[in-house]
């Protein structure tokens, strides 16, 4: 049992590169964890973080609940011209993605790296696109 | 009868000693007449025996004094002034007279005086006796008793070679000189003195003054005169007893306790000090126990404690879940105490932390002297607890005692905490309670009968009620909609939009029995409708018995299961779950699957409670046994094939504990 008890413990660290916030996930984000979850990511989009990448790398559980924190926040990030990106998926959770059509939402993306440089193109693009 | 009988005197044991008493007058009469020798030994041993039976018989009374020495020497006190009354009272009513050089009673009068004399302070020198005892032996364990027996036996031996042998000159006064140094031995340590009040310890004093004055007085011939002559007719022993044995021993022992009083004075007040400390720690405990508001219950405790270490100042500073709060301010503007706290916030990083466990701070401020006490409890810093004074630094008592008070603060704000804490639980499991009866009554309570195919279904919830659904329309045309979904959450908000859910398929699956139809319109009453964070993930299967076909599609729920021929699949058709996007890009991703149903297929929906069932060594049950489990009963009627599966998960599932919804439902094709 004291696996399982550990296993339920969620983490989320938070790092700033590029002016991109990268959360790191940690653990298992179910029903109960992700309420704390829910509570960063107010906190982040409040004070005005809307560059998100979402690593997964070591993220072992997610729910539909925890699918649902995104959903909760991903408008209001899109409408201040930021995004929600997600990386390094593993197996499983890239297949729970792909069934839940979560793909069609968000950009996934194999690497951090990959991740953030994609919110780079995306200011050139503005920039471009308000020269226009 | 028992218990009555331990309390008060018993009638045989004082008949006994007046039969004894009885004896004893007749033979001192006789010895009046004929002074034998053998008379003498006959009246000691009488005397003796009387004596020990007064002792039984007062033994309920000197029980009282068990654990009560102040009173018990109060007694002793009360009985010697009357021991000294009545000798002095009977040394005018006994006559004596010289023969040669023997004293003896000069009338047959003088011995029934002298045996009424006698017999009265036998009967208040036994409850002397017995009081003193349990005074002797207070506090202290067998050593006192084994140097008592000691005592004795020395005495009862130096009384036997005094009668059998003539012991020369200076050896009787050697062996009594030695005898009173076994007294000092057997006195010398005196426990209950230490502990006692300022009050008591004056009692004490007096008392034990009183007690060595009556036992001097008893010892000197001008008090008692002819009445111990008297005393000595009756019984020798008896005289050598009180004379040489007891009455020593009482001078000597209450001069011990006189002086250890006289000693331990100065520490009374120290000790009342502890013992108000101590009652108040304890009324706090009680407090503990009654007081579950934090907030009430850290006021009144932040208040005696600054009382208590003579503080001027006092506040508790609290770590709640997810703020800070100042409690119980005395003395002190909150400016002031903000300031302060400013200051010395550096402080607190030395109570943080796993391996904090104890200790303290003193900060100055301004000429004021600040204690800072951690409020610990189970190892964690739960507040901190601020003392504050203007000049007088904190002495080590003071800062124990602080210390003891956050202690008590910790304990009383956690077992508010897990009060609170068993509140919730209880009221969570009622919610669930409650979802699980409300998910029983949205599930279907029978399934469809035709000719065409059997249908079994089973759906476990689990304690905290995930939210799987199943249902099943039937069509005017005879056709079925059959719906398996998860709800995202889980208890009660669960519960509640698998209701909204089966509203919507009852309604809406009758009018648009397609699947990308109905998919599509679903949405549309689902996505912006409802909370942003909630979706659906749903199978949605239109059987159509005329011809044999299915129409299956899948909104971001597990693919289900197509046995066909043997052979299994999983029929993961693109989707998305409902109520994600918007309805013109869902209704893109949905595709439909037609499928021509034969003799024997077999269709398994489920949720993804089983395929995430965990075992003892935290393993998922996983897609490849759950095949495994298809495939091996496939063979079976639908019930079997449901069952045969749920059996072979709880065996997986061991002793581990179901965290989501299981549900099956089973559907194969008979022609």
């Amino acid at each position: 049992m004291a696996k399982r008890e550990r296993e339920k413990n969620f983490d989320v660290e938070i790092e700033e590169k590029n002016s991109v916030k990268v959360l790191n996930l940690r653990g298992y984000l179910d029903a109960y964890t992700s309420l704390k979850f829910e509570e960063v990511m107010k906190k982040l989009v409040e004070g005005g973080s809307y560059k998100l990448v979402v690593n997964m790398k070591n993220l072992s559980y997610i729910s539909s609940a925890g699918f649902g924190v995104f959903m909760a926040f991903v408008d209001e990030v899109r409408k201040n011209g930021g995004d929600i990106k997600f990386c390094c998926l593993s197996k499983k959770i890239d297949e729970i993605f792909e069934l839940l059509g979560f793909k069609h939402i968000f950009s996934v993306l194999n690497s951090e790296n990959e991740a953030i440089k994609s919110f780079e193109k995306v200011r050139v693009k503005n920039v471009k696109g308000r020269k226009k | 009868m028992k218990d009555k009988n331990s309390n008060t005197f018993s009638l045989g044991q004082i008949l006994l000693a007046l039969g004894f008493a009885f004896v004893l007058l007749v033979i001192t009469l006789i010895k009046k007449t004929f002074p034998f020798p053998a008379f003498d030994v006959v009246s000691d041993v009488l005397s003796l025996t009387l004596l020990i039976t007064l002792i039984l018989i007062v033994q309920p009374f000197a029980q009282k004094f068990e654990k009560n020495p102040v009173d018990g020497i109060k007694f002793i006190s009360i009985f010697l002034f009357a021991l000294v009354g009545i000798s002095f009272a009977f040394k005018n009513l006994i006559g004596i007279q010289k023969v040669g050089e023997f004293t003896t009673l000069a009338t047959y009068v003088d011995v029934i005086s002298a045996n009424i004399y006698n017999l009265i302070y036998a009967f208040l020198l036994s409850i002397v006796f017995s009081i003193f005892l349990k005074i002797l032996f207070h506090e202290r364990g067998r050593e006192a008793k084994v140097k008592f027996i000691i005592t004795f036996s020395y005495f009862a031996i130096f009384e036997l070679s005094r009668r059998i042998f003539e012991l020369p000159n200076l050896l009787p006064q050697l062996l009594g000189g030695f005898q009173i140094i076994l007294f000092m031995w057997i006195s010398f340590r005196i426990p209950w003195v230490i502990s006692l009040s300022k009050k008591d310890k004056y009692k004490v004093l007096l008392f034990s003054f009183l007690s060595i004055l009556f036992s001097f007085l008893l010892q000197s011939p001008f008090v008692t005169g002819s009445a111990a002559e008297g005393m000595r007719y009756y019984s020798d022993l008896f005289f050598s007893f009180t004379h040489f044995y007891f009455q020593p021993f009482l001078i000597i022992y209450f001069f011990f306790v006189f002086g250890s009083v006289i000693f331990h004075l100065p520490t009374g007040e120290i000790y009342e000090r502890r013992v108000t400390e101590l009652s108040t720690l304890q009324n706090i405990g009680k407090l503990v126990a009654r007081v579950f508001d934090v907030k009430e219950f850290s006021e009144m405790s932040v208040k005696i404690a600054m009382e208590m270490t003579n503080s001027k100042s006092a506040w508790v500073e609290m770590k709640l879940s997810n703020s800070t709060q100042i409690y119980g301010r005395y003395g002190i503007e909150e400016s002031e105490m903000l300031k302060i706290m400013e200051q010395i916030s550096h402080v607190k990083e030395k109570f943080e932390g796993v391996h904090f466990k104890e200790g303290y701070h003193i900060d100055n401020f301004e000429g004021k002297i600040i204690l800072i006490a951690p409020l610990v409890a189970h190892d964690k810093t739960l507040g901190l607890l601020y003392l504050m004074r203007d000049d007088k630094n904190y002495n080590q008592d003071e800062i124990n005692l602080a210390l003891a008070f956050a202690g008590q603060i910790a304990i009383g704000v956690e077992n508010s905490r897990l009060i609170q804490e068993s509140i919730e639980k209880e009221r969570l499991a009622r919610e669930f309670e409650l979802a699980r009866q409300m998910q029983k009554k949205l599930l279907p309570k029978s399934l469809p009968i035709s000719e065409k195919f059997e249908i079994s279904a089973l759906s476990v919830p689990a304690f905290e009620v995930g939210g799987d659904y199943y249902d099943f329309v039937i069509h005017e045309d005879g056709n079925i909609s059959l719906i398996i979904a998860d709800v995202s959450g889980k208890g009660v908000s669960a519960a509640f939009y698998m209701a909204e859910i089966k509203g919507v398929f009852q309604s809406l699956a009758k009018i648009y029995p397609k699947p990308v139809d109905f998919l599509a319109k679903m949405n549309d009453t689902i996505f912006e409708h409802i909370d942003k964070k909630f979706f659906i993930t749903l199978v949605y299967a239109y059987f159509d018995l005329k011809k044999d076909v299915v129409y299956i599609a899948r909104a971001g729920h597990l693919p289900p299961v197509l046995v066909k021929r043997g052979t299994l699949k999983f029929l993961k058709l693109s989707g998305a779950g409902v109520g994600l996007m918007p309805t013109h890009s869902f209704r893109k991703l949905i595709k439909t699957l037609k499928l021509k149903l034969e003799e024997n297929d077999l269709l398994v929906f489920y949720s993804d409670g089983i395929i995430e069932t965990l075992n003892e060594e935290n393993e998922e049950f996983g897609y490849e046994r759950f095949e495994r489990a298809i495939i091996s009963a496939s063979d079976k009627c639908s019930d079997e094939i449901v069952n045969s599966i749920h059996n072979e998960l709880t065996s997986y599932q061991g002793e581990m504990q179901q965290v989501d919804d299981i549900t099956i439902v089973v559907v194969k094709w008979k022609k």
